[in-house]
């Protein structure tokens, strides 16, 4: 090729080899082994990690007998007792109010004005005699006995006066056996280096 | 012809033998379940629980029983430890650090117990103001000495006054 030579001589002579070049059907990759293409998402090893973490978490909700929420209105003292809880009648005394079974009964503001008359909680005994009602109604279609077991989670600035209170209801409400709620020691430990 | 419609029944038949069962419907009642669980699962602690004698609200006057009665009662400055027997005298236990001497109290009873003999029961009383964590903490420091039963029976009890106003 000299340098005189026309440019319109170097073009090939079919001008759309390029396009037809650029057009042309691509190479397959490489070759796949079978199952080496992604053709859908395997929910198994998804599914099984789902039924693990639902079985623990059902597990751990059908062996906890007495379920304590601790919150700022409810958080029992610590204790180094070691006897375990054994069910009863649960009155629970809040910063706020007193429950019976989880049902509010009374709160704390309208009771320390009428407190100053009685030491008597006319709310707490109703609630109390319904609920002795009920368990002899059951001893009586074969249910278990009443045992006159009174179990009293109660917060630990609950005032001394108010927890007589509570247990002498109780009493008048045929419950003869009082049984407080506390925390093991080692757990509330745990609780306040985790908060 | 017959050929190609046998063929078309083999193909039809090999696709629905390695049809898988559609998993997504019951992730998503598993995913649902685990977010309720996981929203509603509390802070699991350990619970024990303490048993308390009935007290017994009776017209008082003293015991016809033989057996001494030892009161413990919590108060703004300490403890006080009294017995129903005047020979055995008072126990005046005053705060220490600003807090209730729980050792020196817990000594104290130790030494009353294995000089007097005394039963397993004590009546606790307090101020009415008092928290209930103090009285809680009150009685893990008499219930046990070592392995061995110290005060373990109590009975929670208001002062006279208290009492009267009922």
């Amino acid at each position: 090729m000299s340098a005189n030579e026309p440019l319109s001589d170097l073009l090939p002579a079919d001008a759309h080899a390029f396009d037809r070049y650029a057009g042309r059907p691509k190479r397959r990759g490489k070759f796949k082994l079978p199952g080496e293409e992604v053709t859908g998402l395997n929910l198994t090893a998804m599914m099984d990690m789902m039924t693990i973490l639902l079985v623990f978490l059902v597990k751990s909700y059908s062996t906890d007998p007495e379920r304590v929420q601790v919150s700022d209105t409810l958080h029992p003292p610590s204790s180094t007792s070691s006897d375990e809880v054994l069910p009863a009648v649960n009155i629970t005394v809040t910063s706020e109010a007193i429950m019976v079974e989880e049902i509010p009964v009374a709160t704390l503001d309208t009771l320390s004005a009428n407190q100053q008359e009685s030491a008597f909680i006319p709310a707490l005994s109703d609630a109390l005699t319904r609920r002795v009602e009920e368990l002899k109604e059951l001893e009586r279609l074969g249910g278990a006995p009443f045992d006159g077991a009174v179990l009293v989670v109660a917060h630990k600035d609950t005032p001394y006066d108010l927890l007589t209170t509570v247990l002498y209801t109780a009493g008048q409400a045929q419950f003869s056996q009082y049984r407080l709620l506390v925390m093991k020691a080692e757990d509330k430990a745990a609780l306040e280096a985790a908060e | 012809m017959a050929a190609s419609r046998w063929q078309q029944e083999a193909e039809s038949s090999s696709a629905a033998a390695e049809a898988e069962l559609n998993l997504v419907p019951y992730l998503d009642i598993m995913v649902n379940l685990v977010i309720f669980l996981l929203f509603s699962f509390q802070v699991v602690i350990e619970v024990c629980r303490i048993d308390l004698l009935a007290p017994a609200y009776g017209e008082g006057g003293g015991s016809s029983s033989a057996a001494t009665t030892i009161t413990l009662a919590i108060h703004q400055n300490g403890y006080t430890v009294l017995s129903s027997d005047a020979a055995m005298g008072v126990i005046d236990i005053p705060l220490k650090d600003g807090d209730y001497d729980r050792d020196e109290l817990h000594t104290k009873l130790v030494d009353w117990k294995r000089t007097y003999a005394l039963p397993d029961n004590v009546i606790i009383t307090a101020e009415p103001r008092l928290s209930y964590e103090i009285v809680v903490r009150t009685m893990d420091a008499i219930r046990l000495d070592g392995h061995s039963n110290l005060f373990p029976g109590v009975t929670l009890a208001r002062a006279a006054g208290e009492v009267e106003k009922r």
